[in-house]
């Protein structure tokens, strides 16, 4: 899914960047998702701005790459949902981080 | 470094937003307003101690039934997490430092026990809010303190330990009015969201 997966050779710091990440709400879902340990849908979706059907797109394709896991936990003795980043995530993200810095370093 | 900065803003925003509900503003306005009650009743005050519960219990309910349904769960990280335990180990340590020299009959010896104590009551509140990232609590720190001169003052003048309560009062309510404000915001911004929608798109 990554942008160096679909240019094969090409190894500039562009070619890097996540393009999963990059679009601007799944990067601010990942952001948020890195800050804390976990968070559930509603939390995410006061906090992003986005619309319930926006966010559960987003996170679908999220989950779907092993970037963001579901975990069910109780709360009061009552089973909630919480969303967290996998290890895959956090790496992408901090992966994705550094290749944006790198890029834009490499401006002259 | 940017990143840096941008991923620590989002993350204190994440966590102030915890405090955008006012709840923590009316259980400190509570205590102050027992606090008034326990010091008017001076001589039962040992039987109105319990009633510090009532604010601790306002906080623990309204969190768990306004706050979490309207705003949804979150669990911040392991560093957030030792910035309350480090705050924990102050205050725990203010309480026993004020409790051994109150208990010990230390606070008679000291010559300048009004400034010591007033000291302990600002820096507890300023503990509150650099650790917590609560900023309005840096307010009510200068408030606490006022309550707390005011109180001597009165004392001091009158020879009736009651008769300083109202100080605690005028802090209290003031505080629970901040606190009804920002919780009517709240309300407003965070409605209760329809039972089961937003658990469908992640079970």
């Amino acid at each position: 899914m990554s942008a160096s997966d679909s240019d094969g050779e090409d190894h500039h710091p562009i070619a890097e960047i996540d393009r999963l990440i990059h679009e601007p709400a799944r990067l601010m879902i990942m952001a948020y998702l890195y800050v804390v340990e976990s968070a559930d849908f509603l939390f995410l979706m006061h906090q992003t701005g986005l619309t319930h059907g926006n966010l559960s797109s987003h996170m679908s394709k999220l989950e779907a790459a092993g970037y963001i896991e579901i975990v069910k936990e109780f709360v009061d003795r009552k089973p909630h949902t919480m969303l967290q980043l996998t290890d895959k995530g956090r790496t992408a993200f901090q992966k994705y981080r550094q290749s944006m810095m790198q890029v834009f370093d490499d401006l002259p | 470094m940017t990143q840096n900065i941008n991923l620590k803003e989002l993350e204190k925003k994440a966590w102030t937003s915890t405090f955008e509900d006012g709840i923590m503003d009316i259980g400190i306005g509570l205590i102050l307003v027992v606090t008034t009650i326990c010091q008017t009743f001076d001589d039962a005050r040992f039987y109105l101690y319990p009633l510090f519960i009532v604010p601790v219990l306002f906080i623990t309910a309204a969190k768990k039934y306004i706050t979490t349904p309207r705003m949804g769960l979150v669990k911040f990280s392991r560093a957030r997490n030792r910035k309350s335990y480090v705050l924990y180990l102050i205050m725990t340590a203010s309480i026993v430092i004020l409790l051994i020299l109150t208990v010990k009959g230390l606070f008679q010896q000291l010559p300048m026990t009004p400034v010591i104590v007033g000291a302990i009551v600002f820096f507890i509140p300023c503990s509150i809010a650099y650790f917590l990232n609560f900023d309005r609590m840096y307010i009510y720190a200068i408030l606490f303190t006022l309550s707390f001169a005011l109180n001597e003052i009165t004392i001091a003048n009158t020879g009736v330990i009651a008769s300083g309560a109202y100080a605690w009062l005028i802090s209290g309510i003031i505080m629970i009015v901040i606190g009804v404000v920002y919780l009517v915001r709240f309300l407003k911004k965070y409605p209760l969201p329809v039972k089961g929608v937003y658990n469908d798109s992640t079970n």
